[in-house]
C-alpha cells in the first residue's frame, strides 16, 4: 500500500477496480427490442439482432432464459451487468405456464441463496444471481394490457422489482403514446400489480411533512413516467449520438423529448443500482424467505415438482406437433 | 376470313353484327345487381385491422378504437362481428361485409381460437350450398362466403408465433389468405426486408397455400403480375384514417414527433400495393376463386359424404353443426339418388362436423 495517496484516492481506486454489478431480467415476447435495448445500454453491438431471426436454439419454441454478462463502463467505473433475457416468451398457443416458469427461475435463485445462508460453514460468498430488477416489455396496442401481461406482471411484481416498459415506442404518435400509458397504468391499478415505487425514499421525512427537495420532486415525475417508453438505437451518428434511423426520421434515443430511454438508463446504471439490490435483499427476497421458511422449515425438495413440470411441457409440445 | 387458334376455327362475319355489345349488356346487368365482397380481418388486438379496412375503402366501415378510450375490455373469447356496408363509385355498387374477429390471439391460452373463424367460413359455404340445392331457389343467392382473409402479422421481425402458424395453415386451406405485416412503419426498410424474407421462408416451410394461386387459364401477363405480387407478399402496411400535411399537401398519414409518413407513398409503405391488389386487379379473382375453388372443394366433399350416407351400408348418424338446428338429424333412409334430395327444399342434411 502506497501511503503517498490520500485515503480518499485509495478508496476511489479500489472502488473503481471492484466496480459495480447489477442483475437485470428482461421479459417480453420475441421481437420487442430487449436485446437492442442492451446493445443501446452498452453502446456496442453485443447482440446481432437483425439476422437473429432463425430459431437457433432448435427447441421448438420453449420458453428459456438466456444469461449474458456485459461490462458497461460509463465514466470509467465499470458495471458488470448480468442480463437475463427471455426467449420465446408468449410464443406458444398455450402460455399459461410462462408465468410459473419465470417465477420458478427467480425463486430457484432465492432458494440457492437461502440454502447458502443456512449453512453452518459458509466459507465463500455465493455468486449472487438474484434478479435485482425486471423490465417488462409491453407491446403497445392501444387497448391496454391483455390477460397474459396482467397475469405475468402480477406474479413478477410480487417477487422482483418490476418496471414496465413500452417497447418500440417510435411507432407511436404522441397521442397514441399518452393513450397507451394511461391504459397500461389503469390496468396496473385495477389489477393491483406491484410496480417499483421510486417515491419510496421517505425514510427521513416525518408523516405530514412535505419534503419538497429536488430529489423527491424528481422521483415523483419519474414515477409518473411509468411505463417508460423505450426506443432502441440501431446506429451511431458521426457526433457519437445513438440514434434509430428509419425511412423518414433519425431519432436520438437519448433525447428525453423523444422517449424515456435516458431516464431509464440513469435509473438502472446510476441512481438506483444499489437501491434495486437493497430492495431485493430487504424486500422481495425477505418476503420470499419468510414465506418459504414458514411453510416448509425443512429444505424444499424441488425435484418431484420439476419432473411433473417437464412432463407437462413434453405433452404440450407433442400436442402442438399433432395439430400440424 | 377464318383463323385457327388452339385448334378452334374462328371466322369473322363479313358485315358487322354487333354481338360484341354483349359485354356492355352484361355490365349493365351487373351494375344493376351490384357486387358482393366479403373480407375477414384476423389478428390480435391493436394491430390496426379496423383502421386498415377503413383506409382501404376510404370509408368508415368499422369502429377503430385505436385512438379513443375503449369502453369494453378485451374480449375473453374469439367472436365474429359482421358489419355490412354499401359503397358506390361511378355507378358501381359494392356491398361489403367486413368480418371482424375480436378476441383472436388475445388470451393466455389461445388453443383453438381459430375455430370460430373456420366455423364461420364453412358455415357460409354450407348456407350457400343449401340454398343452391333447394328446388325453389332464389334468383340471386346472397353470397356471404368469405372472399378474402386479411391476416395481420405483428411487426416483431422474428419468426412466426405458434398461433400464426396454425391459424395460417387452417385458414389458407379453406379461403384466400392474404397475409400483411401490420404497423410496418415501426420497422426500418432493412428490418422490413429481412422480416419479409423470414416470413416468406416460413410460408414455404409450412406449406401455406397463400393467395394468389397458380392456374392454367391465366394469361402470361396475369401470371407475371401474380409472380410480382408473390414476391411482395406479405405486404408491409400502415393505415391511417387521418389526414396530415406533408410539404403543403394533405395526405393520409401518420405524424409523430420526429417525422411523418405518407401511407400512399410506396417508398414508405406498401399500402397502395395492397389496395390495388385487392380492389383494382384481383377483386374479381378473389370472388371467383372463392366460388370456383374453395366452395367447390367444400361442395364436392359434402355431396360425396351425402351420397355415402344415403348408402344402405352407411355408418352412424352424422352430427349437426349449430347452424342447422331446424334440419333433421338424420337423412331419411333409402335415398338412392340426389334428385330425391332436391325434393326436400328446407331440410339441409349435411354431415359437416366430420369434415370440419
Amino acid at each position: 500500500m502506497c501511503f503517498q495517496f490520500t485515503a480518499e484516492e485509495i478508496r476511489q481506486r479500489k472502488f473503481t477496480k471492484r466496480g459495480l454489478s447489477l442483475n437485470v431480467l428482461l421479459v417480453g415476447e420475441n421481437g420487442t427490442g430487449k436485446k437492442t435495448f442492451i446493445n443501446t445500454l452498452s453502446n456496442r453491438n453485443y447482440f446481432n439482432t437483425i439476422s437473429e431471426t432463425v430459431d437457433h436454439s432448435g427447441n421448438g419454441g420453449k420458453l428459456e432464459i438466456s444469461e449474458h454478462t456485459i461490462i458497461i463502463d460509463p465514466n470509467a467505473i465499470p458495471i458488470k451487468l448480468n442480463v437475463f433475457i427471455t426467449e420465446n416468451f408468449g410464443f406458444n398457443l398455450e402460455n399459461s405456464s410462462n408465468a410459473t416458469t419465470l417465477i420458478k427461475y427467480i425463486e430457484n435463485e432465492y432458494d440457492r441463496i437461502l440454502k447458502h445462508e443456512r449453512l453452518i460453514e459458509r466459507t465463500h460468498n455465493p455468486i449472487d444471481k438474484r434478479i435485482h430488477v425486471a423490465l417488462y416489455f409491453i407491446i403497445p396496442t392501444g387497448k391496454g394490457l391483455n390477460d397474459f401481461d396482467i397475469e405475468n406482471m402480477k406474479k413478477l411484481g410480487q417477487r422482483v422489482n418490476l418496471i414496465p416498459v413500452i417497447s418500440k415506442s417510435d411507432g407511436l404518435t404522441e397521442e397514441e403514446l399518452r393513450l397507451n400509458k394511461d391504459l397500461i397504468n389503469k390496468a396496473i391499478f385495477e389489477n393491483n400489480i406491484e410496480v417499483f415505487n421510486f417515491t419510496n425514499d421517505e425514510e427521513d421525512s416525518f408523516p405530514g411533512e412535505e419534503d419538497e427537495s429536488e430529489d423527491n420532486i424528481f422521483m415523483k415525475t419519474l414515477q409518473e413516467k411509468i411505463p417508460f417508453a423505450v426506443i432502441g438505437a440501431n446506429s451511431v451518428t458521426d457526433e457519437g449520438h445513438q440514434v434509430r434511423t428509419n425511412s423518414f426520421a433519425v431519432i436520438d434515443v437519448n433525447d428525453e423529448t423523444n422517449c424515456d430511454y435516458k431516464l431509464l438508463r440513469n435509473v438502472l446504471l446510476g441512481s438506483h443500482i444499489e437501491e434495486f439490490k437493497d430492495t431485493t435483499n430487504n424486500g422481495k427476497y425477505e418476503d420470499y424467505r419468510v414465506q418459504s421458511l414458514t411453510f416448509n422449515p425443512n429444505e424444499i425438495n424441488k425435484l418431484p415438482q420439476l419432473k411433473i413440470y417437464n412432463a407437462l411441457r413434453e405433452e404440450e409440445r407433442r400436442n402442438f406437433s399433432n395439430i400440424l | 376470313m377464318s383463323t385457327t387458334v388452339d385448334g378452334i376455327q374462328f371466322s369473322q362475319p363479313s358485315k358487322y353484327v354487333g354481338f360484341d355489345t354483349i359485354t356492355t349488356q352484361i355490365e349493365n346487368r351487373l351494375l344493376k345487381k351490384g357486387f358482393q365482397f366479403n373480407v375477414m380481418v384476423v389478428g390480435r388486438s391493436g394491430l390496426g385491422k379496423s383502421t386498415l379496412v377503413n383506409t382501404l375503402f376510404s370509408s368508415k366501415l368499422t369502429e377503430s378504437n385505436g385512438r379513443k378510450l375503449p369502453t369494453e375490455p378485451i374480449e375473453k373469447t374469439t367472436s365474429i362481428q359482421v358489419s355490412s356496408h354499401t359503397l358506390i363509385e361511378n355507378n358501381v355498387r359494392l356491398n361489403i361485409n367486413v368480418i371482424d374477429t375480436p378476441g383472436f390471439g388475445d388470451q393466455i391460452n389461445n388453443e383453438k381460437c381459430w375455430e370460430p373463424l373456420v366455423k364461420y367460413i364453412k358455415e357460409q359455404h354450407s348456407q350457400y350450398l343449401r340454398k343452391e340445392l333447394t328446388a325453389q331457389r332464389e334468383r340471386n343467392i346472397p353470397d356471404s362466403r368469405v372472399h378474402c382473409v386479411l391476416y395481420f402479422i405483428a411487426p416483431t421481425g422474428k419468426k412466426l408465433k405458434q398461433l400464426d402458424i396454425v391459424a395460417l395453415k387452417k385458414l389458407s386451406e379453406i379461403a384466400n389468405v392474404v397475409p400483411v405485416i401490420a404497423k410496418s412503419d415501426s420497422l426500418t426498410l432493412e428490418e422490413r426486408a429481412e422480416f419479409k424474407k423470414v416470413l416468406q421462408n416460413e410460408f414455404i416451410n409450412y406449406n401455406f397455400n397463400i393467395y394468389p394461386y397458380d392456374s392454367e387459364d391465366l394469361y402470361d401477363e396475369e401470371r407475371q403480375l401474380n409472380e410480382d405480387i408473390k414476391s411482395l407478399i406479405p405486404f408491409a402496411i400502415a393505415g391511417s384514417e387521418q389526414e396530415i400535411e406533408i410539404n403543403g399537401e394533405r395526405v393520409r398519414g401518420r405524424k409523430s414527433r420526429w417525422g411523418a409518413i405518407n401511407i400512399e407513398d410506396v417508398s414508405q409503405c406498401e399500402f397502395v400495393f395492397l389496395r390495388d391488389f385487392l380492389t383494382r386487379t384481383h377483386l374479381q379473382d378473389l370472388i371467383e376463386t372463392t366460388a370456383l375453388t374453395h366452395y367447390e372443394t367444400f361442395r364436392s366433399k359434402q355431396l360425396i359424404a351425402l351420397k355415402e350416407n344415403a348408402n344402405p351400408n352407411r355408418q352412424s348418424a352424422p352430427i349437426q353443426t349449430q347452424s342447422q338446428t331446424q334440419s333433421q338429424p338424420q337423412p331419411p333412409t333409402a335415398q338412392p339418388s340426389q334428385q330425391d334430395l332436391k325434393s326436400q327444399p328446407s331440410q339441409g342434411v349435411f354431415p359437416p362436423t366430420s369434415l370440419l
